[in-house]
Parts: C-alpha cells; sequence; structure tokens
C-alpha cells in the first residue's frame, strides 16, 4: 500500500514538472500577446504593464466579423456532414459482413497515406471543371461523402466495440437496421462523435490551404485566411500576432475543455468492448 | 506511340472526371440538403471563358498578394476605372494574402487559364517569361501613342527581359546603407559618405560594436547578412560579379578567387567573438535588421526602401547613405504584366497603364509610403527629404537589375545563391571549393 | 469467420451484401469522386513530366524516367535519409512519452482532469501559431538557452545550426503529443481492472502486471499509433516548411518538403507525383512489416482485426 503512494506521488511530481513545461510556451505565448510595442523585444518574460488593448487593435484591423461569419458558414455544414456520414459509413463496415469489406476497409486506410500535395491539383482541375471555384463547396461537400477516413476510422472502432447484443435486442423487436443504427447505435456512440465532431472543427477552423485554393474573392475568405493578412499587415509586430492567433484559438479551447471527458472516451483504437 | 497513349490515358480521366461530375450533381441532392443551400449566386463569376459569348462586357481579371485594407490603392484605382472606363471593360481584384500568392497562382495557372493581368515581384520576373506566361509588351506599347511613360528609366527598365518590356513596375525599393544616427553620436563616429570604401564600413563597425559587462553582445556596427541581395550588393558594388558582361560565361567568374576571398571577409564579419555583425541566429533573437535597428541594437545594414517607413513610424533617428565602394546597388520591385493566356490583351492594357500610371503612383506615394515610379512624383517627393534621406534615391542612379533577371544563366545563378552562401556561413567546406561545387551543380 | 452453414449463408449473405454497402457507398462515392480519380491522375502524371504552370497541353509522356532519375537526385536521397532518421529518432521517443504520461494520467490522482487538459492543449494550437511561438523559443538567446544558461550550458542557435536543427524540430514535437497520448489513454481505459486485480491477487509484481497484462492489451494502440506516426513522419511539411525552409545546409529537408518543392516551386509535377507514389510505397511497406511483425506482439480481444 505504501508502495502505491509513493509511486503516485512521484507520478504527480513528475506530470507537475510536466505540465510547467507545456505551459511555459503558452504563458510566454501570452504575456507576447500583452506586452506594448516596445517591448517586443526585449528579453524580459513579462510585460512591464499588460496592454489589453492589443486584443482590440488586432481585432478590428482585419474584418473579423465577416471572417468569422464566413467560417461558421463552412463550420456547420461540414459538421452536419461528417458527423452523420462517417458515422453511417463507419456502421456499414462494423456490423455488416458484405462481401470485400476487407479491401474496402484496407483502401480506407490507405487513403490516409496519400500526400495532400499531388492530389491537390488534380482535385482542384475536377472542382473547376464543375464550376465550383470561387465558392465553398470543394470545401463543404466532400465532408458529405463520410468525412474523412480517419472519422470512419475512429466511428468504425468504437462501434466494434459495442456488443452486438443491443442490435439483436432490437431487432427481436422489429427494428430495421436503420432504425438500430439511428436509435441504438447512435446514441451509444456521443463520446466518439464528440471527438470527431471536434476534430473536424479544428480541422475545418485552420484550414489555410483549402480556402487559400477554392475562394478567389476576399470577401468570402475564412479566419484563417484573414489571420494571414493580418500576418502581412504586421509582419514583425508579434505582440498582436499572437494576440490575434489567441482570439483565433479560443473558440477550440473552450470547446476542448467543455467536452474533453467525451474526447477521451470516444476514441477507442482496440475497438474492445468498454466497461 | 507514347503521345498516344498519353492522350488516351490523359481523355480517360478527363472523362472520367466530368462524368464524375454529372452523376455527382445528380446525387449530391439527394443526400445532402444542408449543403446545397449553401449561397451558390457566384457560382460562375470567375469564368473567363463567360465574358466572350457575352460579347459586350469585358471582363478582366486582376490578382495581387497583399492585405484587404479601406486605403487599398488597387481597389480604389479599379472602383473608378469600373465606373468611368468607356470601353465597357470591368475590373475583376482578387487580393490574396502574402503567404499564399505563389501557391494560389500556380494552382490558378495550372488549369491553363489564370488570371489577365498579375502581380509579380522581380524575383519571378524571368521566371514567368522563361514559362511563356508573361506577354511582352512592346507591340502594345508601340501601338499606343497615348502611353505617356513618365516613369524613371532604370524604374521602367526593371520590367524588361531580353530587350521585352514584359512588367510595368507598380512599385520599387532600391537598396541603399540605413544607418542609426544617434548610434554613431553615442560612439562618436562620423557618419557614412559616399567616399567610403568596404574597409571603412568595417573600421566604423568595429567602433559601433560594443559587448555587455557578461560578454554579451549589447551592440552591433553593421549587419553581414545571407540575404542573397545584401550579399550581391556587396560583391557588385566592390565591381566582382557572377557573370560575365555578355550574361554567357559564369566560369572565372563565379567561382574566381577574389570571389572567394571577398565572400570569407564579407561573412567573417558575422563570424566568432570579434564578430561586428549578428549573425542568423542572433536576428532570431533581437529581431530582423530593421527592429534591431529600432531598438538600438544595430548600427548599420543594407536593405531596401521598404525600411524608411518602419524607421519612422518608430521614430528612429536614421540616415541613408549611397553603398561603399562602386555604389552599385540592386533594386527590388513588384511589377504587373499581362498574362500570356489574356483573351483581351488591349483592354488588359488598358487596365494595366491604369494599374500603373500616373494617379496610381500619386495614390501609392500618399497611401503606402512607396517610392513613386513617375518622374514628377519622385521630383516632388525629393523635395520633402532631409540630405540624410536623399541617398535613397540618389542610389537609383546606381540601381542594377538582379542577377536573376539577367538572362538565363543569371537566373540560374540566381537559384543556387542562397545555398551557396549557407554554406559559406556554416563552413561546409573552403569557399572556393563551394563556389566551384555550386556552379558545377548547375551545369 | 461465417464459414460454416453454407446454405444458409446465401440467402442472408445477399441481404448483408445489400445493407452493408448501402450504409458505406457515401464513403465510397467520395472515394471515387475525391480520391481515386486524383490519385490516377498523379500516378498517370508520375510517368509525364508536366510543368504545371503551363498548364494540361504541355503534359509529356517519358515513361519511368522520374523513378529512375529520383535515385540519382541527391536532394531527393538527402530528403530520405531526413525523414528516416526523424523516424528512427522520433517514433520511439515520442511513443514512449506519450505512454508513459498517459499511464500515469490514468493513476488516481489529484486534479487529475486540469493534467488532461494541460497536456493536450498543444495539440489544439495550430501549427501556424506553434511555429511562431518555437521559433522564438529555440533562438540564441530565446527561451530555452536562457534556461540552459540557468544550468551554465550556452545553447547553439538550435535552428541556425546544422547539427541540431533537426533535433530541435524533434524536441518541439514533443510538446504536441496530445493526441497520441490520449489515444493511448483511452486504450488504458479499455484494460481490463478485473483481470490486473485477479492477477495482484495471484502475487503478480506490478511490473509483472505491466508488461504481461497492460501493454499486451493495449498494443492494438500500440500499433495504430506507431502505423499513424511513420504516416505523420512523411507527411511532416508545415514545421519544416515555416520554421527552417528545409535548411540550414538542407539538415531539415523532410520528403514531404522536398516535394512541395518540386511540385510548387519548380513546377516539376510529374516529379514531384513519382515522389508522391515512392513515398506510398515507403509507407505501405513499413506498415506491412508491422503488420507481419504484429501477430508477435499485438494482442486483439476478439478477432476484429484491424
Amino acid at each position: 500500500m505504501k508502495n502505491t503512494k509513493l509511486f503516485t506521488g512521484l507520478a504527480m511530481l513528475l506530470l507537475l514538472a510536466g505540465a510547467v513545461l507545456i505551459m511555459v510556451p503558452l504563458v510566454w505565448t501570452v504575456c507576447m500577446a500583452l506586452k506594448p510595442d516596445s517591448e517586443i523585444y526585449l528579453k524580459s518574460f513579462f510585460p512591464s504593464t499588460p496592454v489589453f488593448g492589443n486584443f482590440k487593435r488586432a481585432l478590428t484591423s482585419i474584418d473579423f466579423t465577416r471572417y468569422l461569419w464566413n467560417t461558421v458558414k463552412i463550420l456547420i455544414p461540414n459538421l452536419i456532414g461528417t458527423i452523420i456520414t462517417s458515422a453511417i459509413v463507419a456502421y456499414g463496415f462494423s456490423r455488416f459482413n458484405f462481401k470485400g469489406k476487407r479491401v474496402w476497409f484496407l483502401i480506407l486506410l490507405a487513403t490516409m497515406m496519400l500526400p495532400g500535395q499531388v492530389t491537390m491539383i488534380p482535385q482542384y482541375l475536377i472542382f473547376r471543371q464543375l464550376g465550383w471555384v470561387n465558392t465553398a463547396k470543394p470545401l463543404i461537400i466532400p465532408a458529405f461523402f463520410g468525412g474523412g477516413a480517419f472519422y470512419i476510422f475512429l466511428l468504425r472502432q468504437y462501434m466494434s466495440g459495442i456488443p452486438k447484443d443491443f442490435d439483436e435486442a432490437a431487432r427481436i423487436d422489429g427494428a430495421s437496421s436503420l432504425r438500430i443504427f439511428s436509435k441504438v447505435i447512435m446514441p451509444m456512440c456521443k463520446p466518439v462523435l464528440t471527438a470527431v465532431g471536434i476534430f473536424t472543427f479544428m480541422g475545418v477552423w485552420n484550414d489555410f490551404n483549402g480556402p487559400l485554393i477554392y475562394l478567389y474573392d476576399s470577401k468570402k475568405f475564412t479566419l484563417a485566411l484573414g489571420l494571414s493578412f493580418f500576418k502581412g499587415l504586421y509582419t514583425s509586430k508579434w505582440n498582436l500576432l499572437m494576440a490575434a492567433t489567441l482570439v483565433v484559438m479560443l473558440p477550440i479551447l473552450i470547446l476542448f475543455f467543455v467536452a474533453q471527458d467525451y474526447i477521451i472516451d470516444g476514441i477507442s483504437i482496440s475497438s474492445g468492448t468498454k466497461g | 506511340m507514347r503521345k498516344k497513349l498519353l492522350a488516351i490515358a490523359m481523355c480517360l480521366v478527363l472523362v472520367a472526371a466530368s462524368f464524375a461530375g454529372c452523376s455527382k450533381s445528380d446525387n449530391k441532392d439527394a443526400t445532402n440538403a444542408a449543403a446545397t443551400s449553401e449561397p451558390t449566386k457566384a457560382t460562375s463569376d470567375s469564368d473567363a471563358g463567360k465574358t466572350e459569348n457575352t460579347g459586350e462586357k469585358i471582363t478582366i481579371t486582376v490578382t495581387k498578394w497583399g492585405e484587404v485594407t479601406e486605403n487599398d490603392v488597387e481597389t480604389k484605382l479599379i472602383d473608378e476605372f469600373n465606373k468611368t472606363n468607356d470601353k465597357n471593360i470591368e475590373v475583376k481584384l482578387d487580393v490574396v494574402p502574402g503567404d499564399g500568392y505563389g501557391d494560389r497562382l500556380t494552382t490558378s495557372f495550372s488549369s491553363g487559364e489564370g488570371y489577365d493581368i498579375f502581380l509579380s515581384g522581380e524575383g519571378d520576373f524571368y521566371k514567368w517569361v522563361d514559362k511563356g506566361l508573361a506577354s511582352n509588351l512592346n507591340d502594345l506599347i508601340k501601338a499606343d501613342s497615348s502611353f505617356a511613360n513618365n516613369m524613371t528609366e532604370s524604374i521602367y527598365n526593371m520590367g524588361k527581359i531580353n530587350d521585352g518590356q514584359y512588367y510595368l513596375v507598380k512599385d520599387y525599393n532600391p537598396m541603399c546603407l540605413w544607418y542609426n544616427k544617434d548610434m554613431f553620436d553615442a560612439a562618436k563616429v562620423e557618419y557614412p559618405n559616399a567616399n567610403w570604401t568596404w574597409d571603412d564600413l568595417y573600421a566604423a563597425a568595429q567602433k559601433l560594436t560594443t559587448k555587455n559587462d557578461d560578454g554579451t553582445f549589447k551592440t552591433f556596427g553593421f549587419q553581414a547578412q545571407s540575404w542573397a541581395y545584401a550579399v550581391s550588393c556587396y560583391l557588385e558594388s566592390k565591381g566582382l560579379s557572377y557573370i560575365s558582361t555578355d550574361g554567357k560565361t559564369a566560369d572565372g567568374y563565379f567561382n574566381s578567387p577574389d570571389m572567394a576571398k571577398a565572400l570569407d571577409w564579407y561573412f567573417g564579419m558575422a563570424d566568432g567573438e570579434t564578430r561586428v555583425s549578428p549573425t542568423t541566429a542572433d536576428t532570431d533573437t533581437y529581431g530582423d535588421g530593421t527592429s534591431m535597428m529600432v531598438s538600438g541594437k544595430l548600427a548599420m545594414f543594407i536593405s531596401g526602401g521598404w525600411v524608411k517607413s518602419s524607421l519612422e513610424s518608430a521614430g528612429t533617428n536614421y540616415g541613408t547613405a549611397l553603398i561603399p565602394g562602386n555604389h552599385t546597388s540592386y533594386i527590388c520591385a513588384a511589377g504587373y504584366t499581362i498574362g500570356s493566356r489574356c483573351k483581351h490583351p488591349e483592354a488588359a492594357w488598358e487596365v494595366l497603364k491604369m494599374l500603373t500610371g500616373e494617379k496610381a503612383s500619386e495614390l501609392r506615394t500618399q497611401y503606402e509610403a512607396v517610392l513613386p515610379t513617375s518622374k514628377t512624383q519622385l521630383d516632388k517627393l525629393a523635395a520633402t527629404f532631409t540630405d540624410d534621406q536623399k541617398a535613397l534615391l540618389q542610389t537609383l542612379d546606381y540601381g542594377v537589375q538582379p542577377i536573376g533577371l539577367r538572362g538565363a544563366l543569371g537566373s540560374k545563378i540566381n537559384e543556387i545563391l542562397s545555398n551557396t552562401f549557407d554554406r559559406v556561413v556554416f563552413k561546409d567546406g573552403k569557399t572556393q571549393d563551394i563556389l566551384n561545387e555550386e556552379l558545377n551543380g548547375i551545369k | 469467420m461465417k464459414k460454416e452453414n453454407k446454405k444458409k449463408a446465401t440467402a442472408s449473405q445477399k441481404r448483408e451484401n445489400r445493407q452493408g454497402y448501402l450504409y458505406v457507398m457515401p464513403w465510397i462515392l467520395g472515394f471515387f469522386l475525391f480520391t481515386l480519380i486524383p490519385m490516377l491522375f498523379s500516378l498517370v502524371l508520375s510517368l509525364c513530366n508536366w510543368d504545371i504552370v503551363t498548364g494540361l497541353k504541355t503534359v509529356n509522356f517519358v515513361g519511368i524516367d522520374n523513378y529512375k532519375n529520383l535515385f540519382q537526385d541527391r536532394d531527393f536521397l538527402r530528403s530520405l535519409k531526413v525523414t528516416f532518421k526523424f523516424c528512427l529518432i522520433s517514433i520511439p521517443f515520442y511513443q514512449i512519452i506519450s505512454l508513459a504520461v498517459a499511464l500515469m494520467l490514468n493513476m488516481n490522482i489529484k486534479f487529475m482532469k486540469t493534467f488532461r487538459l494541460i497536456y493536450f492543449l498543444p495539440s489544439i494550437i495550430p501549427v501556424i501559431a506553434s511555429t511562431m511561438i518555437w521559433s522564438q523559443i529555440f533562438g540564441e538567446s530565446g527561451l530555452l538557452n536562457q534556461a540552459l544558461r540557468l544550468f551554465k550550458v550556452q545553447g547553439p542557435a538550435w535552428l541556425n545550426n546544422p547539427r541540431t536543427s533537426l533535433y530541435a524540430l524533434i524536441i518541439m514535437g514533443v510538446w504536441g503529443i496530445g493526441n497520441t497520448m490520449i489515444i493511448y489513454l483511452s486504450g488504458l481505459q479499455g484494460v481490463n481492472e478485473e483481470l490486473k486485480e485477479a492477477a495482484k491477487i495471484d502475487g503478480a509484481k506490478s511490473h509483472q502486471i505491466f508488461f504481461r497484462i497492460t501493454i499486451p492489451m493495449i498494443s492494438p494502440t500500440i500499433f495504430f499509433n506507431v502505423v499513424m506516426a511513420i504516416i505523420g513522419s512523411f507527411q511532416y511539411f508545415t514545421q519544416a516548411y515555416v520554421m527552417t525552409e528545409g535548411g540550414p545546409l538542407k539538415s531539415t529537408l523532410f520528403y514531404n518538403l522536398y516535394l512541395y518543392i518540386k511540385a510548387y516551386k519548380d513546377y516539376e509535377m510529374g516529379y514531384a507525383s513519382a515522389m508522391a507514389w515512392v513515398m506510398f510505397a515507403i509507407i505501405m511497406i513499413l506498415t506491412l512489416i508491422v503488420i507481419k511483425s504484429s501477430s508477435f506482439w499485438v494482442y486483439y480481444q476478439n478477432d476484429d482485426k484491424i
């Protein structure tokens, strides 16, 4: 018993040390964001007097609300599309032994191994052919086709961990597979769906290349592109850059804080039965 | 045989792609009601092909890097032009963040179209001509009697590649020597002047370099950057050239013993405990040359005209001087060209003139604090300069096109410069050997 | 799995097929539309020369020349070396650290939730932002060296030194192990506690429990993380592009960065496509090696293999 106590104590100490190491760069970022212009290149860690006005300066120098709204307009359909279709596909992979399933699943995993840089141009050419360039469609519609191999994989692993007894019970009650999916499986998948939702959120929120290539009109730009405008305006004003970055990061931080339990519960690679 | 195979393969892929398009739009409606409710009003307004069938209105697409601000000169000019032009031309401007400009331009070219007018930095001037993407403007200029060129000669010539006028420069920055007067005063060193040699500069830099009590550097005299343009200004002002004057030979020029000696001397300034220049590592910490000069850590450096507004907004007491030696200086410039795939070159020419003309120059001087391309505007501005600032304008008389613009060989040399200088800085062998190796690499 | 009962299988198998395909159809369609066509396109391109900015008309068939040239290209070989070196050092390093952190975070200690949040925090920071932060930290008198000076050690300019630049990037990566760590954590939470208790009662030592029960139970998670890390190393890009541009002296010329330079700076799309397919092959081979070896060390609770 004593041994375990010593063990947890040691772990606590190590964790604390690690946490400090992790937090230093973050605290430094916050400090930088609060520094007055004259102290940007000074060695001092903390600003002499915190300048909260930096956040206001950062927000007002680009059309923040417009970029935010544009991002939301892409984000919401992406969330809907990814969560629904990736769950549907994962359900297919986890519950049906259709012919060629293994092969398709391997292909699914293999698509994760392709570098985006080479498929980018062909994809662009296809979307151009479709007349989707300069619209948000190339950034939205693919989400409705499974939403991404990684998400399907995560969901499938989680679903495989749900005992089939639940399905059987519902089936005996006369439920169709679609009904089992929506009434039995989906509610049980809440944690992993949350995780997928947050990953999607982060992906769309931080995506730079997609909007850059497909959105021509600067009125349609997203926050990630807006932030880049901002970088162009204030090349070496680190304090403002950090302030703007923090503002853009904030929603993700809040989201993670609220949903962190779900995320950890939701990721299940071994597809073992959840206890 | 090969061509045929290829054609078939390509056709298959394209057919598949367009087939995918059709089937796609059918089942899209079925699967995703949410996505179709997205705004679709602007679907095809960037389709350049569309302008042809309508016949009346000619759309000219323009792209540039930069930011969307209320005082954006291009936006002002284009709004005005769209309202007033009598040729039924409509100009559409796409502003792209600087970070992504290259990738965006590349993708838009990959489809076989691209923009009617696009902005390019002088570093890419040669490339676009070489790839056949920029148009030779000579004929358009000859045919247009109303074209009143009022540009400073060296600036206008920046847009020339192999005797063809391909670009019209929108703004430019000559490189000169910038110095912090307060630091010179404090160290009781005389300001740089037009008679300085590089040895004079070094002597002054030594006096201006000071250390803290703990042995760390407090101030540096001069920044011997490894940025290729800064190094090139140094070399050319010492009369050293990478290639022969006819532009055909690099052997014996790029790798001459004098060149190796000069490079060793230059980078020696930024090496070891006796250095007078910050290393690249130092600038990571203290910021670039401008930031260091603002914070009183750097007394002199060679850089372009863009430094002026930063120094002024920070209230730094600065001066400018001609580059030591024979004063040869590189000019950095950004210019517009008409894309070679443009379907309405005459209309585009009107737009190009508008984007680089007298009015444009005036607005840019006013809002962007750049040096005016127009002679008239430049004279006006020169009158407001103090004596210490005038060297920035005088340096135009010594301004030359950067090496990358001087033909095929120059462009190739330009590509290996930064790796070459990196190798010298990190002492990846003897300088002479490095020069020989790098030159062999491009043969 | 269903080898017995062949007769019964046919009818129900048909229904199974129909329903199964119906559900996975969105992805299959998406795969054909958005992935397969671009993939085939790049496969064809890898047999061609295509100066990308000059448009599709200039595509020129060259056979396997691109692939042949790859292995005479010194920069290509260098990028392979850099990436493999990164793989060999960073993968064991990251896996051990993140597993260790996950083990500690799986204990019953105070403020556990806060700790989890802190350890995961860096991985939700956009790469662009974290590169800005870290390039300041790694400077010659940056935060890291200021800290080292407390121990009377003068550190180098980490990113600006060909000898340390790659290691600097590896160190920076530790900050972002949150994703790997969380996957381990969820794996650990799936470990059967009763089994551990039973072993304890039988007198097993804690290290025996760890190596005989915990490790085998989370071996699929380890397997997954290792494969993802291999993919990640070959697709490593933004950090190197923003912080070092492959330098100094090409010491951080990662595979994917070189691919990008070839495609978007030198406009040699055919060559870049060939590189992509070689990358694909390498990842496949490495994954197969891991899979083959996995029968020795990966333990599946049910026969539901990946």
